[in-house]
């Protein structure tokens, strides 16, 4: 009898120990699985990408588009000087008598740049503009529009064609990331055009004196959208507009703005590089960086801006700052408004390049 | 209403001219320095005390005691960034710390301190405008700033300790004016001052005048606390140097840094490396607070103060003397 249930125990020792075996087999399978799975939702990815790109290769060769590309270049070279292009940038094209505001603003540089955004303007996105009746007469008031294109010339291509458009020539100011302000060069050249580094005491600032602003709430996150996330409106930042709207008592106006997500098409981030150069990102397009500086080279896509409807939020009463679920509510309404605005552009959009 | 009134390192341009003006105004007051100012009028009462000397502060309590002072103004810091590192902290901070002392010891009824707007510190991230409630962050490899930043996070543990006690710290931007002559003015004297390759900051000074001015409206006044002072209006640094009819030389900044630092060393740049920082990035005060709590609107802005520096430049140029 007792050696039986010695037996009985090794035996059932061994039993216990297999089925633990089994299991560990299992479970090891069903990982592998899920990593195969995984890798093959990225190859996926990575082949939607290819095929998407593929279509804006089609494009841009079936039409003699990249000869338009060398044709405009030429054109810029000839007309504005990289001379002073490099000189304005420097900042040693000012006068002297440079009257700047406390944000740095100097009117004189908005002028002498201003053949430099025409071209951009006029010939080579060829904006096409909607709804500008939409933006107030005076007062302050706030531009929230899709952001996109690695580098912020959206912010340039909406300021000029409020500029244009508007019966009073509002000259709107666009708060951006604080990377790009602190950059040499670019950083100067920006302030000196009249953007400020994004933050909610300079939209505050800037609203009490009855200015019109221009603000991206997606931030980064949109400047970082690979090419098949284009149009696809990333997370509103934590609401910000939405309390700089009901602090400030302005009116929100959103904008869509098409084209500029076609400028650069990203295919992928390089984190190495980024880390090694110092970079928040390094983007890889097919051009850049395999053609160097001429790979950033922006596509000339063609640009359709749309001003939506007023959204009354300076009705708001302030306490409606405090409540978060509100404040994310109507963060979450704003997105969905430019994002259909977005779509129903795009719907009416046949080519990237003739619109 | 202030009593009786101590200038504590009162052989400094701010001191000189603000023992001037409160023997104009009657003030009764004495001064305490290692030198004697060489314009204060032979009524004040002087004296010599060495706050790096280790009995400073019972030496100070002394006189505090004698003289029955009520109000203590603390400028005893370096107008210029110095070689010395160790003198320079054994007088601003420790200096700092023995005055506390004393005037602890000595029942004194209000203080106000000078320091700078330099004690923010030139960061990238630095908001357009700094406000009293920002950090100071100093600059950590620039002890010219540190030590200023110690010696004003040693008069706030002071005001912890004894509430009663009214503290008044002015954070006073780049004092620049025709007669005042140190670091920054010499700079700004040169036919060519050097610069950083694509950064142009805006700039933020103060007229020497309303630099000392407002020690006088912050003794008057029954607020206390931490302020900003600046004159009014905003210009980049080209501009300010084009004004002064000065040629820009931009640096590359990897190059300018330790280049700077080298001439530093030879003792031939009157700054090192880290001041640059100064000229890269944002650092311009907020100066609502002193507007509205003590309503003090300086009587310069940034332009008439350049052309008040431009045309002593040229007197003094020219051989005459102010």
């Amino acid at each position: 009898m007792g050696k039986d249930k010695k037996l009985e125990e090794k035996l059932e020792e061994e039993i216990s120990k297999l089925e633990q075996k089994a299991e560990e087999l299992l479970k090891n399978r069903k990982k592998n699985l899920q990593l195969l799975e995984k890798n093959l939702s990225e190859l996926e990815k990575v082949i939607t990408e290819i095929k998407n790109y593929q279509e804006l290769q089609k494009e841009f060769l079936s039409n003699p588009i990249y000869r338009q590309v060398i044709e405009e270049i030429k054109y810029f070279l000839r007309e504005i000087s990289p001379v002073t292009i490099f000189k304005i940038m420097a900042g040693l094209g000012n006068s002297g008598q440079a009257e700047v505001d406390e944000f740095g603003k100097d009117e004189e540089f908005v002028e002498k740049i201003q053949p430099f955004i025409d071209f951009l303007y006029d010939r080579y996105w060829r904006v096409e503009v909607e709804g500008v009746e939409n933006i107030p007469y005076e007062g302050p008031g706030i531009l929230v529009a899709n952001h996109a294109g690695v580098l912020p010339f959206d912010s340039f291509m909406i300021t000029e064609a409020v500029k244009r458009n508007h019966p009073f020539g509002r000259m709107p100011r666009f708060l951006i990331e604080e990377w790009f302000l602190t950059r040499p060069f670019i950083g100067v050249a920006l302030q000196r055009y009249g953007i400020a580094r994004g933050s909610q005491d300079n939209a505050l600032r800037l609203l009490k004196k009855g200015e019109l602003i221009g603000l991206f709430p997606e931030g980064m996150k949109g400047i970082f959208k690979i090419y098949s996330d284009r149009y696809k409106l990333q997370r509103f930042g934590r609401g910000g507009a939405i309390r700089v709207a009901i602090k400030g008592k302005a009116p929100i106006i959103p904008v869509a703005v098409v084209g500029s997500e076609e400028i650069y098409p990203v295919i992928t981030h390089w984190d190495f590089v980024a880390r090694i150069l110092g970079l928040p990102f390094f983007p890889v397009t097919p051009t850049f960086p395999f053609l160097g500086l001429a790979g950033l080279i922006p596509l000339p896509s063609k640009w359709i801006i749309r001003f939506g409807e007023p959204i009354p939020l300076n009705e708001l009463p302030p306490e409606t700052v405090e409540n978060e679920i509100i404040i994310n509510t109507l963060n979450e309404e704003l997105r969905s408004t430019i994002q259909e605005m977005l779509l129903d552009i795009l719907k009416n959009r046949r080519t990237i390049f003739f619109g | 209403m202030t009593g009786k009134i101590a200038i504590i390192g009162g052989n400094n341009f701010t001191g000189n001219a603000l023992g001037k003006r409160l023997y104009e105004e009657g003030y009764d007051f004495i001064v305490v320095d290692i030198e004697r100012p060489p314009s204060l009028p032979k009524e004040v009462p002087f004296y010599k005390v060495d706050l790096t000397q280790t009995t400073a502060d019972a030496i100070l309590a002394n006189i505090f005691k004698t003289e029955e002072i009520k109000t203590v103004i603390h400028m005893a810091f370096l107008e210029n960034p110095t070689h010395n590192l160790s003198m320079q902290h054994e007088l601003e901070v420790i200096g700092t710390l023995y005055l506390t002392h004393a005037c602890a010891e000595a029942g004194i009824e209000k203080i106000i301190m000078k320091s700078s707007t330099m004690v923010y510190g030139a960061h990238p991230d630095n908001p357009n405008f700094l406000t009293e409630e920002h950090p100071a962050r100093g600059t950590p490899s620039y002890p010219f700033v540190q030590d200023m930043v110690e010696a004003e996070k040693i008069m706030m543990r002071f005001k912890e300790k004894h509430p009663e006690v009214s503290v008044t710290i002015l954070r006073l931007a780049t004092i620049i004016g025709p007669e005042i002559d140190y670091y920054i003015t010499r700079i700004l004297s040169r036919a060519a001052v050097p610069i950083l390759m694509g950064y142009d900051p805006l700039y933020q000074i103060i007229h020497e005048e309303d630099a000392v001015e407002v020690f006088l409206v912050a003794l008057r006044s029954d607020k206390e606390g931490i302020f900003n002072v600046a004159g009014e209006g905003l210009l980049p640094v080209t501009s300010i140097l084009k004004i002064l009819g000065r040629v820009p030389i931009p640096i590359f900044h990897p190059v300018a840094y330790p280049l700077v630092d080298s001439l530093w060393l030879a003792g031939i740049s009157p700054v090192p490396g880290a001041h640059l920082d100064y000229i890269r990035y944002l650092w311009v005060a907020d100066t609502q607070k002193i507007k509205d709590v003590m309503g003090f609107w300086g009587e310069y802005d940034i332009k008439s103060t350049l052309e008040k520096f431009f045309a002593g430049w040229r007197a003094r140029k020219m051989g005459f003397t102010l």
